[in-house]
């Protein structure tokens, strides 16, 4: 990896950078919540505007929840590209870049460096907002059919993922600091969140296998084994999904309360054939506390160097995910729950994917901590 | 800047104003008024000529049948009648062109600016049919 | 430069004119096909190509049965079609899809008659602010990734500077479209628009007492002598055709459009005699307007057993106590019918209730054909009471929730008698409770 660094750029530390102190370990707060804040106002405005089009309809393009996720890429766009010059300005400066800030620097045109999570979430955050034009032009051609799984739509939410991915790239870097952690954690969870309503691309994948809540298990598997697998201590997995408890805890009550407020606002009628149930809290799985605190279990042994535990346990969760997914849907959209064996195929599938995740998603964890490789 | 700088630059300008000329072109909506529409048995296609404006207009109409094969009629009309004020002006007979389904009516009067509804009566083997059509009428 | 390339991206397009609102709506229309009653409901269509909902709602005595519903553009072909079962009372829903946009017809065919109701899939058009808006966003992804490239290429450099400041002012542009947007004047269609009355010939052929008769209603322009072919769904009907027969029993239908200017309805008449029609309809771009019309029907008149007063009475399986406050002409009064029992009324037409009133009548004679020259016809409404939660929707029949007493607010004009008709829904069941008044004279003078 420091084959990365460009040559010319000297690699001896700089002398006040040598001696660490509280400034230095607070550098990087104020871009990081920056990055955040824009993950978080994409967040908001995807939550709203799943529920706005589910009560209301997609009436005008440009709605207020629209633009909370336009200026979310756009608030993460100008926060990475600020980490970025700073950082390139430092080189040209003699200064070697921080690893602490956004992560460990790579250099991609091969003249300066720049902290890889910045880099990917910037680019993330730019590709997000080109794939605007195509939704627009595919809005034009196919009017407002307001699917979620329409390609411009995937383009648009795979984009968030990459800006999401390089938010919690940029606070692991700083897992040392306090900030760095809770960063990590809650980042995790906006990641978590977020994710739920990507596996809706699976909508239309018929078969026994409900793909939605088996791609859900997928990636919540892999989340929750990155982040055990990330983590020197028990605990972080845990946390993940105690933050996106919490994030469905405040989406089930803002979601529809926005929806109606701006409805209200702008005038237009809800529908009167609306379940009331707010969509994509709906959707984020409530149960994976126990689910990642049996992981835990699983990764104190793994962490001693047991190599097929984490596929095992990611098996286990796995399963546990998608098969609870279908009575928690039962559960909230009231109707029966399916029985076993209309379950089970959705089971099979999220223990063979979990074991996949599990395997992956342990890789991931240990990949995670190479932003930061300076401490051991 | 570079000159890979430039380039790169220059090739995004370049793509901008192509995009801009097209968002133009797809946006733009000033020409012959042109509209379609039908009957029970007929795809009807009117035409004005340049913008419909107060005055004498021509309509040129292609009668077709639901799966859009020309049809000869025996006779087209064009009324255009003013709803808003309840006004009817006299009925124009379309003459046909010589191109199956193909027919041009001159001198249907639109005496004030509005909304317009212009009838065309398509008559053929003892039926008649017809289909409106609004237009919005400038003085 | 960056300047304009925003402007470029964004203000290309000629201002086209903003239409913010809800471009259409659901289409509640009642329908009398037959001897069913329905209320089809087209759900609103979101672009094309759009699935389009579409609710049939059956009442009690509707006969069970299978319809055809077809969807046809004009000048097209039929694009889809499907089957609906509909008997007794309830909804059916079915899915049909337009491929454009522009006029439909959606045809409801019993296999004897069929209705055809016009409805708008409407295009959209993009107001100038939304494509500042999107050109200002998509201007700020390119600024953002041509900043990344030359930062790492270059570091700090003057390409860097350009790009981040035209990140910059993409941003602000998009932002400031749109959040001024809410202010960007809408263009609306002028409101103060007139249509000329219409002409309306009601024909039946052999009608008589206790035979269903096919009814046709042709409409015509006052001005021009042409079908009228524009009228607006009006308190969910295109034509509201009210009945009274020679003894005073009312009835209330809606006729089907056949095609242009042609309606038609089916109705059984009770007893033989004249019967007073009265046609409440609403051309585009006009108000309401009231038109009259006789039918005679072979049989034997009945008689009415309507007690003038208020007090409670049965009508269709249901006890209504009908009571008002002081008569006196010329001064506003509520009258109310109390159908009893709990709040499970439904919106019928929209309302929670609806009040006819005819007068003043000669004592004696025959209700149907007085009722033709009577000074006074009027149609009175209880609205539905804005649900909670909902904003401005319109709760369509399926919901019974209202309060069993509607009360209405009229101020007779003349003193004399009266007939008034309560109606309400109740269990998909429409009530129709008759009662007479007498309005005295105001002891204080004529208004």
């Amino acid at each position: 990896m420091t084959a990365g660094i460009a040559p010319g750029i000297t690699r001896e530390r700089a002398a006040p950078r040598t001696a660490t102190g509280a400034a230095t370990a607070s550098r990087g707060l104020p871009t990081a919540l920056a990055l955040l804040t824009g993950s978080l106002l994409t967040l908001v405005g995807l939550t709203w505007d799943v529920q706005w089009h589910t009560d209301v309809g997609p009436d005008t393009f440009f709605t207020l929840p629209h633009l909370f996720l336009y200026a979310g890429s756009a608030v993460a766009g100008l926060a990475s590209l600020g980490a970025v010059l700073a950082a390139t300005a430092g080189q040209r400066a003699g200064r070697d870049p921080d690893p602490v800030v956004g992560g460990r620097p790579i250099a991609v045109l091969r003249v300066f460096s720049a902290p890889i999570g910045y880099l990917v979430a910037g680019c993330g955050a730019a590709s997000f907002l080109l794939y605007g034009l195509w939704d627009q032009w595919w809005h034009g051609l196919y009017g407002f059919d307001a699917v979620i799984d329409s390609p411009p739509h995937i383009g648009l939410l795979l984009s968030v993922m990459a800006t999401l991915v390089g938010t919690v790239m940029v606070f692991a870097a700083a897992y040392r600091q306090t900030w760095g952690r809770v960063g990590t954690v809650t980042s995790l969870g906006i990641l978590a969140a977020f994710s739920t309503i990507v596996v809706l691309g699976f909508s239309n994948v018929g078969g026994p296998v409900d793909a939605v809540s088996a791609a859900l298990s997928w990636l919540m598997v892999v989340l929750v084994v990155t982040a055990v697998g990330f983590a020197r201590k028990p605990g972080l997995a845990v946390a993940l999904a105690v933050a996106l408890g919490i994030i469905q805890a405040v989406g089930w009550w803002f979601s529809p309360w926005a929806t109606h407020v701006y409805a209200d606002a702008v005038g237009l009628p809800i529908r009167d054939y609306i379940r009331g149930v707010p969509v994509m809290p709906a959707l984020m799985p409530m149960g994976l506390v126990v689910v990642a605190a049996l992981v835990e279990v699983f990764a104190v042994a793994a962490r001693r160097g047991n190599r097929w535990l984490p596929a095992v346990a990611g098996a286990l969760a796995g399963g546990l995910v998608a098969g609870f997914q279908g009575v928690q849907n039962a559960w909230v959209y009231g109707y029966a729950v399916p029985p076993v064996g209309d379950l089970a195929p959705t089971v099979v599938a999220g223990v063979v994917l979990g074991l996949l995740a599990g395997f992956v998603g342990w890789r991931f964890g240990r990949m995670l901590r190479l932003v930061d490789p300076g401490k051991a | 800047m570079t000159r890979a700088g430039k380039t790169v630059f220059a090739l995004v300008v370049v793509a901008v104003l192509a995009g801009a000329v097209l968002l133009w072109r797809l946006g733009s909506g000033d020409g012959p008024v042109e509209l379609s529409g039908g009957t029970d048995s007929y795809a009807l296609r009117v035409r004005f000529d340049g913008p419909t404006t107060v005055g004498e207009s021509a309509v040129s109409i292609e009668v077709a049948d639901t799966a859009g094969t020309p049809v000869s009629a025996d006779e087209v009309t064009v009324e255009p009648v003013m709803p808003e004020m309840g006004h009817a002006e006299p009925a124009v007979p379309a003459a046909a062109e010589g191109v199956p389904g193909r027919y041009r009516a001159t001198g249907a009067r639109l005496t004030m600016a509005g909304t317009w509804e212009i009838t065309v009566t398509v008559r053929s083997g003892g039926k008649q049919e017809a289909a409106v059509f609004p237009i919005a009428v400038r003085s | 430069m960056v300047a304009a390339l925003v402007l470029l991206l964004g203000g290309a397009a000629p201002a086209a004119w903003a239409d913010g609102g809800p471009v259409g709506g659901d289409l509640h229309v009642a329908q009398t096909l037959g001897d069913r009653e329905l209320t089809v409901v087209v759900r609103r269509v979101d672009g094309a190509p759009a699935p389009v909902s579409v609710d049939v709602v059956g009442h009690v005595g509707t006969a069970a049965g299978e319809l055809r519903l077809r969807v046809v553009p004009a000048g097209g072909r039929v694009f889809g079609e499907t089957a609906v079962r509909v008997g007794g009372p309830g909804a059916t829903s079915a899915t049909l899809s337009v491929d454009r946009f522009g006029p439909w017809e959606l045809e409801l065919d019993d296999g004897v008659n069929t209705a055809r109701i016009p409805f708008t899939v409407p295009e959209r058009v993009t107001p100038a602010w939304e494509r500042f808006t999107y050109g200002g966003f998509v201007a700020a992804g390119l600024f953002l990734l041509l900043a990344l490239g030359f930062a790492l290429r270059t570091g700090v450099g003057r390409g860097t500077v350009l790009a981040v400041a035209g990140l910059v002012v993409a941003v602000t542009v998009a932002v400031t479209a749109a959040l001024l947007s809410s202010s960007v004047p809408v263009a609306a269609p002028p409101l103060d628009g007139s249509r000329p009355p219409v002409n309306m010939a009601v024909r039946a052929v052999d009608a008589r007492a206790g035979a269903p008769v096919a009814l046709a209603v042709d409409l015509t322009d006052a001005s021009t002598g042409r079908p009228v072919d524009d009228l607006r769904v009006q308190h969910a009907a295109f034509v509201h055709l009210v009945l009274v027969s020679p003894s005073g029993v009312l009835t209330h239908v809606h006729p089907v459009r056949v095609r242009p200017g042609h309606y038609a309805a089916t109705f059984t008449p009770g007893e033989g005699g004249r019967f007073g029609l009265s046609a409440e309809l609403s051309r585009a771009g006009a108000g309401v307007q009231e038109v009259r019309a006789t039918l005679d029907v072979a049989g034997d008149p009945a008689v009415s057993t309507v007690v003038p007063g208020v007090g409670p009475r049965q009508a269709d399986g249901a006890t209504v106590d009908v009571s008002s406050g002081p008569l006196v002409a010329g001064r506003a009064v509520t009258v109310a019918a109390d159908f009893g029992g709990p709040s499970d009324l439904q919106p019928w037409l929209g309302m929670r209730g609806h009040l006819i009133i005819v007068g003043p009548l000669p004592p004696d004679a025959p209700v149907g054909a007085a009722a033709v020259a009577a000074p006074v016809w009027a149609h009175a409404h209880a609205m539905v009471p804005p649900t909670p939660g909902a904003v401005g929707g319109e709760p369509d029949e399926t919901v019974a929730a209202y309060d069993p007493k509607v009360d209405f607010t009229f101020t007779f004009p003349q003193p004399g008698r009266y007939r008034l008709w309560f109606q309400a829904e109740r269990g998909y069941r429409v009530i129709t409770a008759p009662a007479v008044f007498d309005v005295p004279a105001d002891p204080g003078g004529a208004p």
